[in-house]
């Protein structure tokens, strides 16, 4: 029995953690309608990022993240201005297409530089460090810690969007881009802004991969995937709804994997089909549209 | 291919899709399928290897470039068809002992039916939505595979020679072309796959000019349009998915019968066979017929000189699709027949307004 | 030199022309009424002024400055606001972040000599809104979406507001509410192009009326000397 619960506080726990992978996808969907097929391949470039400065500088992974922020903003504003901005348009081929090209190119650019060996982010004893709870329960510091980001991230997301003058411009673009330009917004650096802070995100993402897991060049597009997941099952287009989303589907793979451990992929994808069928639009679809 | 019809007195109008130099084509085409066909007669094994690799590709890429280039459907998830008749093929063959060449038709039909279940659940996403719910899929039929212990589970299983030499004719192409059995096994293969490329494009043409193949012109130029003009668009996505399905399952059995080795990883890749195959549709021009032969000669002369160079090399594929997405997104083939208003394939139909009966060709005004 | 004026405009809609060389000047405290059928031109007129279509640099003068190029985000910066057809709210917004977001342009610009359109003066002007401030804009009525719809316009305090079918869809005695706020949206020195289908309406406001067929300028004048006739003819063709 004490097993069973095992599995459902875990799978809250990893829960977090593809919330985390889903908050970006969730932002940048909700501003400009654009799905990144590199989402997950960006997520692991983060964590590279924040492993080479950590390895150069000598710093915990806790640090060096907060260095890596304003180089990954930086990154993702270039990203979108200079390249993502000209895909958007009438046509849904474009930003698909070159967002699949980009997580080609990111992929085996990583391959390239870092060879396929695994990698894991290292800080010391807390990464073992876990909290018992009694009957043989305990929950681990790491995954604490990212589902507690993982809440942050969105509160914080929540208040940017609806609480701040960016957010205002976010939202009215998203409802009616031209108009939008008619109050004097800069949709281009609107959109741009919104990438930066989904990579911002993305490097608290990658963080908490990297430390939880090895990670290697190759497992970006199982990212995107669960983060895919998330964002459907809780709904497009809000912030908590992609949280529950997250947990939703690390509830069904840690219950899949105590079934058996060969199922806990398939039994996320499941889940994900699932609430699919029975609800299309996701558990918490926003009010409007 | 015209449709006559009486509109006021002394005027003529036609709808053509054929012009001269398409039936020009058409029969270069057919000199161009025969010649292919005594290829293996001639030239060597590895020729013949190079040519089953292109041939197949290029017949995914068709597939794909009707899904995508005018349904709409732009899915990543083809891999999913391609793994599913790859296994098939080793399922009926190894477990069913029915023989390849029926097993090939067999599992593009099982695709076919394994495509409408498919379709109720991915269909629920829209755009971008649909490609990554397409993906998933594709993910659930490799890990589904992959626990298929018969089949070799996670590691995947090979066909023995007794099978792969059970295709009949192979032991009279080794009689008549004077080779050995596996250089037989290749040419059959050969020979299978320019079937199917050529089945592949002669079906993708012949939808592409029919009434279904109008109502998809329409839901690619205009969805709401065609909503309005009562075509039904929700039942001829569905037609072109599970047709699709279909083909790709049939190029994914032959795939595996001449690979005869079989992996959950490898036959499900989205690398290999949705990647690629999006790079060669986008780089010959996405929407015509001609753009993907043009883009899997391209692909497949890089896939000859610079496979070696390993992640460069998906670099560089990477670079020019988004370079060619972004300031040529009709693709190579639709530079060319902008530059020169040339179609080899035509699917689009002219309104052809003639004057008097007796001055056909001279006063005929082509309204596009 | 008058405040706005358009040289020789041209529009295109892909390969569609909307719009044959239009001329027309406007003169700073000047309020212009533009009539015409349905497809004459009027709202992609409005639309080419304030930067959603863009054409050559000097077939739009702004303060003898060529604006023709520029982008919509930059041309309210300039202060030229576009009041769009059919109000077009931000239905994510409340009422009053819709008010704000009007600022997001004007804020740029140099506070002028004259009144600072603020919140608090748009809620003067338009009493209903403050009450409705925390509303969802679906949930107003057409006339109060309306007002709200030029409340955020003027938030940008533009020199030139431009006011696409105000009255669309209202009902008279609202028509009558929202046209009586025009005298004092002038008296801050603001300059005033409505495109209008009520003729009737438009006459009485106007200074001069332009009329627009197929995308030319059929008839131009004060509204004081046009017969019924000319109006007539230059609205319908003849």
């Amino acid at each position: 029995m004490s097993g069973w619960l095992d599995a459902l506080i875990q799978g809250v726990l990893l829960g977090g953690l593809y919330a985390l992978f889903a908050a970006g996808l969730s932002l940048i969907f909700g501003v400009m309608r654009l799905v990144n097929l590199a989402h997950g391949d960006l997520i692991v470039l983060a964590a590279f990022v924040i492993l080479v400065v950590g390895d150069r500088f000598g710093l915990d992974p806790f640090v060096a993240v907060l260095i890596a922020f304003p180089f990954l903003f930086a990154i993702g504003f270039a990203l979108q201005y200079l390249l993502l901005n000209r895909t958007l348009g009438r046509d849904l081929l474009p930003p698909l297409l070159v967002t699949f090209g980009l997580s080609i190119i990111i992929q085996n650019g990583l391959l390239q530089f870092f060879s396929a060996d695994s990698q894991r982010l290292r800080s010391g004893a807390i990464e073992t460090a876990s909290i018992p709870l009694g009957g043989g329960i305990a929950i681990g510091v790491v995954p604490l810690l990212t589902l507690l980001s993982a809440i942050a991230v969105i509160m914080l997301l929540n208040f940017i969007f609806y609480r701040t003058p960016i957010g205002r411009a976010f939202r009215a673009s998203s409802d009616d881009l031209e108009v939008a330009q008619l109050m004097g917004i800069d949709h281009q650096r609107v959109f741009a802004t919104a990438m930066a802070i989904t990579f911002v995100v993305v490097a608290i993402a990658a963080l908490y991969l990297g430390l939880r897991a090895n990670f290697d060049p190759t497992i970006g597009p199982a990212r995107l995937l669960y983060a895919f997941e998330a964002v459907i099952i809780g709904g497009l287009g809000s912030f908590w709804g992609t949280l529950v989303g997250g947990v939703v589907l690390g509830l069904a793979q840690t219950i899949g994997a105590r079934i058996d451990p060969e199922w806990q992929i398939l039994a996320g994808h499941l889940a994900f089909l699932a609430v699919l069928v029975i609800r299309p639009r996701g558990l918490f679809p926003r009010a409007l549209d | 291919m015209m449709d006559d019809g009486e509109a006021g007195p002394g005027r003529t109008y036609r709808i053509e899709t054929a012009g001269r130099l398409s039936r020009v084509s058409a029969a270069a085409a057919c000199v161009i399928l025969f010649g292919l066909a005594l290829v293996p007669v001639l030239a060597g094994r590895y020729v013949v290897q190079d040519l089953i690799f292109l041939f197949y590709m290029l017949a995914l890429a068709q597939c794909w470039n009707l899904l995508a280039g005018y349904a709409g459907l732009i899915s990543v998830g083809q891999q999913a068809f391609v793994g599913l008749g790859g296994y098939l093929l080793f399922a009926l063959t190894l477990r069913g002992e029915i023989n390849p060449l029926l097993a090939i038709p067999i599992a593009g039909l099982v695709a076919a039916v394994l495509a409408l279940p498919t379709a109720l659940i991915v269909f629920r996403l829209r755009e971008a939505y649909f490609a990554i719910g397409t993906w998933v899929v594709a993910e659930v039929y490799r890990l589904v595979f992959a626990q298929i212990k018969a089949l070799g589970g996670g590691t995947g299983t090979s066909l023995p020679p007794s099978v792969t030499s059970s295709v009949p004719g192979i032991d009279w192409i080794a009689s008549m072309l004077d080779v050995r059995t596996p250089a037989a096994r290749d040419i059959a293969s050969y020979w299978l796959a320019l079937l199917l490329m050529a089945g592949t494009l002669a079906f993708v043409y012949l939808i592409l000019r029919s009434r279904r193949g109008l109502a998809l012109g329409a839901i690619r130029d205009n969805e709401a349009a065609a909503a309005g003009l009562a075509v039904d668009i929700t039942s001829v996505k569905l037609a072109v998915y599970v047709a699709t399905a279909a083909m790709t399952g049939m190029i994914g059995a032959l795939i595996y019968l001449q690979k005869a080795r079989i992996s959950p990883d490898a036959a499900f890749s989205v690398l290999d066979w949705t990647a690629y195959v999006i790079f060669i549709t986008v780089i010959g021009g996405i929407g015509t017929v001609e753009g993907p032969i043009i883009g899997a000669i391209i692909f497949y002369l890089m896939q000859r000189y610079l496979a070696d160079f390993g992640a460069w090399y998906l670099i560089l594929l990477g670079t020019l699709g988004i370079l060619v997405m972004l300031f040529a997104p009709k693709g190579l083939w639709g530079l060319v027949a902008e530059r020169y208003d040339l179609t080899l394939f035509p699917t689009r139909r002219r309104l052809v307004v003639e004057a008097e009966h007796a001055e056909r060709k001279g006063s005929s005004r082509t309204l596009s | 030199m008058p405040l706005l004026e358009a040289r020789k405009l041209t529009a295109f809609y892909g390969d569609f022309q909307a719009l044959y060389g239009i001329d027309m000047t406007l003169d700073q405290g000047e309020t212009i009424a533009i009539i015409g059928a349905n497809g004459a031109g009027k709202s992609t007129f409005l639309k080419a002024i304030a930067g959603l279509i863009r054409g050559a640099p000097d077939s739009v003068l702004f303060d003898g400055e060529p604006i023709g190029a520029l982008a919509a985000s930059d041309i309210v910066k300039l202060g030229i606001a576009l009041v769009p057809e059919g109000r077009r709210l931000f239905p994510s917004l409340t009422v009053e972040e819709n008010l704000r977001i009007g600022a997001h342009g004007g804020k740029m610009r140099e506070p002028k000599a004259q009144g600072q359109w603020t919140l608090d003066r748009v809620y003067s002007l338009f009493p209903i809104l403050k009450e409705r401030r925390s509303s969802a804009p679906s949930t107003l009525s057409g006339g109060q979406q309306q007002m709200a719809a030029i409340g955020r316009a003027l938030m940008s305090n533009p020199r030139i507001l431009l006011c696409d079918e105000i009255s669309l869809g209202l009902a008279p005695i609202i028509i009558t509410d929202i046209y009586a706020t025009l005298p004092q949206i002038e008296a801050e020195g603001t300059s005033i192009v409505l495109v209008e289908q009520d003729i009737v309406q438009a006459m009485k406001v106007a200074d001069r009326l332009y009329c627009f067929q197929e995308g030319r300028l059929s008839l131009a004048g004060r509204p004081e000397t046009l017969t019924r006739e000319q109006i007539h003819r230059a609205y319908f063709g003849s």
